[in-house]
């Protein structure tokens, strides 16, 4: 890939092992997460994740964080292979990549003054200490929206919202170039929501922050996200930028996902057309063979069950736009 | 009127009211909580109706009041605590907020039927779904055992569930999401009722489940010609589904109208600052979205006057000390007391930029 990608994700694949037995453990099959899943990002940019439940999008996330051990493939991180560092080495690199969770109840430690869950991580990378670290705490709760004489209360003293502002200042307090958002905004009420994104990119610019930006809200993605990749059962179907792949979507599930979501417009909703697709995702253990989407696809055909079509670009897309279908066609669906 | 679907002209199956009569009236609904803290003022003078064979939607952001305005019909809210100060609901010439407990027990599910946002949590687990739409038909019809699992199959496949013989054997466990979604729609369907009230009913789901949950209620609509009562956040949805919505903010009403109105001229500045917010599919908001300064108030201290004033870009003299109402009858209504011109340059001003 090109120099200037920051995040360079080739063939990354995570299968977990579903086990019987108590005392002899049989492997009874492999949930496939995340199957041969490749990308980049640049620095500056955001690339957004999207997909339904169980896609493998936070599991990929979590893989980009070292939090869990790919099966197989590479990840590299401004040129530095992540995946050969054990232990103490990692230290470095998890400064520069940090995570907003989706659940701002669930991610603060209750008993950590909002102050103190800041501050942690300064003094783990010592990048401050004594009383710098209280004055970089405040310096960054103002930042992020907070009031900075709070920082001596607990997160259940604040809104979701608020909390939310706490987990995005955690991240922010080492100087990360890479923040991962795991559904930053998927919890939180709309006129927060847009307090909260706005937030998100304020700080980009400030800070030329680079995005992973993983959510299954695809109004969100295009308000937030310059590329865009669509997963579906570990595996993304298709790549594009932004605007072309809301006015261009190539892949049949790309399309049917994008006609699924309400616009708020009651003259658009009357006069779309509107895929709705059959049945439920399938499981990721025991995925269909070939092109997994074959069994809830309305094109499909012999050779959707019997050749997995290759992530490739198909016209009248351009070539940094592929959609992994072996009857790729655009249609317009927004 | 409120404007019509797209999908076509509504056949009511006989027996069920003409398509646009007025199946229940709400007026000035209060409902207050005592707290350890004080006075909860969670639901303050709202009104509306439910039509026949029409979808009502009541939006609002969390603790708006939305759903406790629901339960307060269906007797369901928690005593005693939770108290009903004030309004009448008049369902085929009785009052809702006066029956006594066993009088709303034979219209609840029967007459007027709920469906909540999270399946799971709404079935019982150790009991399989066919036991539980039969236990709910026999509890309110004298049918045999054998006639209501006929019916509960049948439901079961009306709501779009494959080979309805077999799962009607099923636990709950064994559905998804969607599925157990459906498992819920079928149940309240179990005895025709003539209004469903579906809080949230597709916020847990995957967005193509959602569409295809949203269609099955809408098909539904259709068929049996129900007044329906859809409670959301999600504007996307109510611009799909509803004929007519209700704007709540801080347990009051605050703009009411078709969506036509709502989305194209709307009047509140809450309603701009909610449509401001709301990143959408088919273009982007610019760089930002409008986001409405600060949060929703507590309900234990609703501001005097208007609720919103606060967080008001709009506010003047006397938005702090007085509160505007809103008339529940009518077309389209809003509780604010700027002038129509200055509503229809405030809303330019707040969301100009987004166009038609």
């Amino acid at each position: 890939m090109t120099s200037e990608s920051l995040v360079d994700v080739r063939d990354l694949v995570k299968y977990f092992a579903v086990t019987r037995g108590i005392i002899v453990r049989r492997n009874v099959g492999w949930i496939k997460a995340v199957d041969g899943v490749s990308f980049t990002i640049k620095e500056g940019e955001t690339l957004g994740l999207v997909g339904e439940t169980g896609c493998g999008k936070s599991t990929t996330a979590r893989l980009l964080m070292r939090l869990l051990d790919p099966t197989s493939g590479t990840i590299r991180f401004a040129g530095q292979d992540v995946g050969a560092r054990r232990g103490s080495q990692l230290r470095p690199l998890r400064r520069q990549v940090q995570i907003i969770f989706q659940d701002p109840f669930a991610s603060l430690d209750p008993r950590m003054t909002v102050g103190e869950i800041i501050g942690e991580a300064m003094r783990i990378h010592r990048l401050a200490a004594g009383d710098a670290v209280h004055g970089r705490v405040q310096e960054i709760m103002e930042r992020v929206g907070l009031n900075p004489d709070r920082h001596d209360r607990y997160p259940h003293e604040f809104s979701g919202g608020q909390r939310q502002r706490v987990g995005v200042a955690r991240a922010l307090a080492v100087q990360p170039r890479f923040i991962i958002c795991d559904e930053p905004v998927s919890a939180l009420d709309v006129s927060i929501q847009a307090q909260v994104l706005n937030l998100l990119k304020d700080l980009q610019k400030e800070f030329g922050l680079t995005y992973l930006f993983i959510a299954h809200d695809l109004s969100v993605v295009r308000q937030v996200c310059d590329r865009v990749a669509v997963m579906y059962l570990g595996k993304i179907v298709e790549v594009a930028a932004r605007d072309d792949l809301y006015a261009l979507p190539m892949h049949p599930y790309t399309q049917a996902l994008l006609s699924a979501v309400p616009i708020p417009d009651p003259e658009k909703e009357r006069s779309r057309k509107r895929i709705v697709l059959q049945g439920d995702v399938p499981s990721p253990l025991n995925p269909p063979p070939a092109c997994r989407f074959h069994t809830r696809c309305w094109k499909a055909q012999q050779i959707c069950r019997e050749v997995e079509p290759p992530l490739e670009a198909h016209s009248p897309a351009g070539p940094d736009h592929p959609a992994a279908c072996h009857f790729a066609e655009a249609a317009q669906v927004v | 009127m409120p404007s019509t679907r797209d999908s076509g002209e509504r056949m009511p199956v006989t027996g069920a009211p003409p398509p646009g009569s007025c199946l229940l009236e709400v007026e000035g609904l209060g409902v207050q909580f005592q707290t350890p803290s004080g006075i909860v003022r969670a639901v303050d003078g709202v009104g509306f109706c439910v039509y026949s064979g029409r979808t009502l939607a009541i939006v609002g952001e969390s603790g708006s009041g939305k759903t406790v305005t629901v339960l307060s019909l269906l007797g369901l809210i928690p005593r005693p605590s939770g108290r009903i100060v004030g309004g009448r609901a008049l369902f085929r010439e009785a009052d809702l907020l006066t029956l006594r407990s066993e009088e709303i027990r034979s219209i609840r599910g029967r007459e007027i039927a709920m469906i909540f946002q999270d399946p799971l949590t709404a079935l019982n687990p150790v009991q399989k779904v066919g036991s539980q739409i039969i236990e709910m038909i026999r509890a309110h019809e004298r049918v045999s055992r054998r006639a209501a699992r006929a019916r509960a199959i049948e439901l079961l496949r009306l709501v779009g569930i494959p080979s309805p013989e077999q799962r009607v054997y099923g636990y709950p466990h064994e559905f998804s999401g969607g599925m157990r979604q459906r498992v819920m729609i079928a149940m309240a369907l179990s005895l025709q009722p003539s209004i469903l009230i579906a809080d949230e009913p597709s916020t847990a789901l995957d967005v193509t489940v959602q569409a295809q949950i949203l269609e099955l209620l809408a098909r539904l609509q259709d068929e049996f010609g129900m007044g329906m009562i859809l409670i959301t956040h999600d504007l996307g949805v109510v611009a799909r589904v509803a004929h007519e919505i209700l704007v709540m903010y801080a347990g009051r009403m605050v703009e009411r109208g078709s969506p036509d109105e709502l989305f194209f001229a709307p009047r509140h500045p809450y309603t701009w600052g909610l449509l401001g917010s709301v990143p959408r599919l088919d273009r982007r908001s610019g760089e930002r979205l409008v986001s409405i300064p600060g949060m929703p108030p507590s309900l234990l201290h609703v501001p005097p006057g208007c609720p919103f004033h606060p967080r008001c870009g709009f506010r003047f003299e006397g938005c702090d000390r007085e509160r505007p109402d809103l008339e529940w009858r009518g077309e389209h209504e809003d509780a604010c007391f700027l002038t129509l011109e200055q509503k229809e340059a405030g809303e330019r001003q707040v969301l100009g930029a987004r166009g038609r």
